[in-house]
């Protein structure tokens, strides 16, 4: 694929975005309501993480960037350490006392700004080395995320944030159901109708 | 090696997650805000800053210089159509229950205005007199600044946002700001039971502590 051709420029590239999802106006923007804070920023944050770790993959053999993920990836067999760091971030991520904090707190938003690319950066350096079965328990366990939070807020009577109205609250919550069944959806494809020879490839 | 590496780094990743989960939700007891503050009142009753407020009745005054040893504070905007009109109520009620308290100048009801562009001495005033028809115990102001609006606020954990409709939403309670001047708890509004018991064991503890000396 094109865009990851060069992983000195994807990261650069993927680094120019971060710093434009980080521009106080667009970030303000994106965290003026909950659906597009929870459902667009924190999902482009791990992307621009995870776009990086995918350009971190591709370097060239015997260089530094080569030999740094070599010794990072020791302490990441079978990507058991990066995806667990990775869960426990994102989770937090979306608890409504941290969507609050990111908001009123410029200190807790600059820690989610850094802390969810990482968690970006874990899973494209984990997801690879990942077993079959713990990549359908990572599968089933961001189904469950996703409609357990869709639930939560949906279901709740009374705001759950202070930031946010109750209506958003709620838009959210079905937002994240949607998103949880199409994930299944996705997830499921390739096992159940897909071409043997993809899964293997 | 590889796979021992991993298992002490993946342990660590574990325990590191663990650990500030549990910082972050007051050991997995508060997972929003509002609990938050209101576990922090409960827990470990902070200071409340001396803030100033112009008050409806006429003069200035300051949280430290309100005689009254405990204090019932609320925010409100009375162009509100849904929670401030039902703290309104709560506060006649509390005004009807803690009657005795508020004579003997142990208790006082003081409802802020997070809205001072609109809310005048007259609205609050006024305001007042749409829930009862006695002044007695129950004070209203405005943050005389922007800046101590905010500072308000803050002190107390309130957040106030726009409703998009012209008023505002906001996190409304009840709270309670005991002796030396600490934010002791918050309730409910709809909780009337709790905020009298609450206000009445603060009154008898400075009873004892009166006979102590």
């Amino acid at each position: 694929m094109s865009l990851y051709a060069d992983p000195l420029r994807t990261t650069l590239l993927a680094i120019s975005a971060w710093l434009v999802i980080a521009a106080p106006a667009f970030r303000a923007w994106l965290e003026s309501s909950m659906a597009p804070h929870m459902l667009v920023q924190l999902p482009l944050l791990a992307g621009v993480g995870y776009w990086i770790g995918v350009a971190w993959l591709q370097s060239r053999r015997g260089g530094v960037a080569a030999r740094a993920l070599a010794g990072v990836q020791s302490f990441n067999a079978g990507g058991t350490t990066g995806i667990l760091a990775a869960s426990f971030v994102m989770v937090l991520c979306m608890l409504p006392r941290l969507l609050d904090l990111a908001r009123l707190d410029p200190s807790a938003d600059a820690i989610k700004f850094v802390s969810v690319p990482l968690a970006g950066l874990a899973v494209a350096l984990s997801w690879p080395r990942l077993p079959a079965i713990a990549r359908a328990v990572v599968h089933l366990e961001v189904i469950a995320t996703l409609l357990r939070f869709g639930w939560g807020y949906l279901a709740a009577d009374e705001r759950l944030c202070l930031v946010y109205l109750v209506d958003d609250q709620q838009r959210t919550g079905e937002l994240l159901l949607w998103l949880g069944a199409a994930y299944a959806v996705a997830a499921a494809w390739r096992p159940m109708f897909g071409d043997a020879r993809v899964r293997h490839a | 090696m590889s796979a021992a590496r991993t298992a002490i780094a993946a342990a660590f990743a574990c325990a590191a997650g663990l650990a500030i989960a549990r910082a972050a939700t007051d050991g997995f007891e508060a997972f929003t805000l509002e609990s938050a503050r209101r576990l922090h009142a409960l827990r470990s009753p902070a200071p409340v800053p001396d803030l100033a407020l112009d008050l409806a009745d006429g003069g200035g005054a300051s949280l430290a210089a309100v005689p009254r040893r405990v204090l019932l504070v609320d925010f409100v905007y009375t162009s509100c159509p849904t929670l401030c009109a039902a703290l309104g109520s709560v506060y006649a009620r509390l005004q009807q229950r803690l009657a005795a308290e508020i004579a003997a100048g142990e208790v006082g009801l003081l409802s802020v205005s997070f809205d001072p562009e609109r809310d005048g001495p007259g609205e609050l005033r006024a305001y007042r007199a749409r829930h009862s028809s006695r002044p007695a115990g129950w004070q209203l102001g405005r943050p005389a600044r922007a800046t101590d609006l905010k500072s308000w606020l803050d002190a107390f954990g309130v957040v106030v946002i726009p409703d998009g409709a012209g008023g505002f939403t906001h996190n409304a309670a009840v709270h309670v700001v005991g002796p030396e001047r600490k934010l002791v708890a918050i309730h409910d509004l709809d909780d009337l039971d709790g905020i009298v018991n609450t206000a009445r064991e603060l009154v008898a503890k400075r009873a004892d502590d009166v006979a102590l000396r």
